[in-house]
């Protein structure tokens, strides 16, 4: 098969800041969106990603390369990945919007969940102040969406 | 006023970094695709998603809202069903709340009740914002709350398709009719039957699996329906216990003459379901 390691050809990436990026096929493809160009026969001159910037492309690949290699063990890769996503929010942030970009499944979800447990147990404060987001509500907005409400009885 | 300050700091931070490193700017959590919002947020337990993630901001609130409810015509009570904690039905109730207040709910057209109660006031106000309403599908532990079933029917004027309580039909019968799928549970008598029977011309699909039925209530369904296109009332009983002995008696008068006509409708391609596996069935071999 052509998409095995031995043969696999090499692929250039282009991103955002204009940095090329040369990647073996075989691990380019784990991102959906650049393996429907291979497939239509479209990725012969460098490929342009206009959403995702040469650092995050660098980190995305990485994670691609491990994702790619079959003679890593589950167990092994579990551990990669927990080392992987050790990262402050903004790159994580750049990361999930590649991920999303890139269309890579098994990435985005890995992101999602360590973000989703950054805000375990935090306080709304907390979670804006990790993330930061600005409080849109009005004081009153606030109590109304954390009170009780007189459908609670039972 | 603490936590404003500290964003600011933070943002004070970022723009700090970005001077050193230009190629990052400042990033902001709440532009992000809505998608990626949800997929973080359904991650999180009912202990987040109750006390702490509806009061971030506006994104992340609605973003909680898809995550109980997703964009769709269907509107699903049934996930406080697996919510052990009374603090977290309350929740629940609340975001529903929210949810009729500020979504245009008119797109839904199908309702899943729960087992769980709701108040009176809720579920009024629930009917009052689904007037589209083509399908209800109520659990059979809501039977003994049919009372309060029967003053929402009013409201739903363009149902087409029930999953209740039999006794609904009486209210159904005036306000509905447009009603071409019923899936009935419960006792079905005379006079339900001939409710059944003449109240629900668009009938075109009918279940009443496991209904206690009076002995004549089937000849009675369908002499008024001869254009059902499916008719399934396996594992159906006797309405009293004392017609267990009579199994014969329940059946036989008719058996012979729904055979005959199970017979000719099978021609037209239609399904009827009458019977199960009788001794083989767990559910009816104590009948015979």
């Amino acid at each position: 098969m052509s998409l095995s390691p031995s043969t696999s050809k090499m692929l250039s990436l282009k991103s955002s800041d204009g940095k090329v990026l040369e990647v073996e096929e075989h691990v380019a493809v784990l991102c959906e969106t650049i393996k429907s160009l291979v497939e239509d026969g479209c990725a012969d001159s460098p490929i342009p990603l206009a959403n995702v910037d040469g650092a995050t492309l660098g980190n995305v690949m990485e994670w691609c390369k491990k994702h790619a290699d079959q003679k890593a063990s589950a167990d092994d890769l579990e551990d990669w990945d927990a080392e992987f996503v050790e990262r402050d929010q903004g790159e994580l942030y750049h990361l999930i919007m590649a991920a999303n970009y890139l269309n890579i499944k098994g990435l985005l979800d890995l992101i999602c969940q360590k973000v989703a447990d950054m805000i375990k147990g935090k306080h709304p404060e907390k979670i804006r102040e990790i993330f930061n987001i600005e409080n849109d509500f009005t004081p009153e907005q606030q109590e109304q969406i954390r009170k009780d409400n007189s459908w609670a009885f039972e | 006023m603490e936590s404003f300050v500290m964003t600011r700091h933070q943002i004070r931070m970022c723009e700090g970094s970005r001077v050193r490193k230009r190629s990052r700017r400042v990033v902001k959590w709440d532009e992000m695709p809505y998608d990626i919002l949800v997929n973080i947020i359904q991650r999180l337990s009912w202990k987040d998603l109750a006390l702490h993630v509806c009061c971030v901001s506006h994104s992340w609130l609605s973003a909680l809202l898809d995550t109980l409810c997703p964009p769709g015509n269907v509107l699903d009570l049934r996930p406080i069903d697996s919510l052990v904690d009374p603090y977290y039905r309350e929740r629940f109730r609340h975001y529903l709340k929210l949810m009729l207040d500020c979504r245009h709910t008119t797109i839904w057209t199908k309702l899943y009740l729960a087992k769980t109660c709701f108040k009176t006031e809720a579920l009024t106000c629930i009917a009052q914002r689904l007037p589209l309403l083509h399908y209800l599908i109520a659990p059979s532990e809501l039977a003994l709350d049919y009372p309060r079933l029967l003053r929402l029917i009013p409201y739903w004027k363009n149902l087409r398709g029930v999953h209740g309580c039999s006794l609904l039909v009486w209210e159904l019968k005036t306000h509905c009719k447009s009603i071409c799928e019923l899936s009935l549970y419960g006792r079905i008598d005379d006079h339900t039957a001939s409710v059944i029977s003449k109240s629900f011309p668009r009938l075109k699909y009918l279940v009443i699996r496991t209904c206690k039925l009076s002995v004549d209530a089937l000849p009675i369904i369908l002499d008024g329906h001869k254009n059902l296109l499916q008719l399934d009332a396996r594992h159906c009983g006797p309405i009293n216990e004392y017609d267990i002995i009579g199994r014969k008696f329940f059946l036989a008068p008719r058996e012979k003459e729904w055979k005959e006509e199970v017979i000719n409708q099978k021609d037209a391609g239609i399904m009827f379901y009458l019977e199960c596996t009788r001794y083989q069935c767990t559910k009816c071999s104590y009948l015979f």
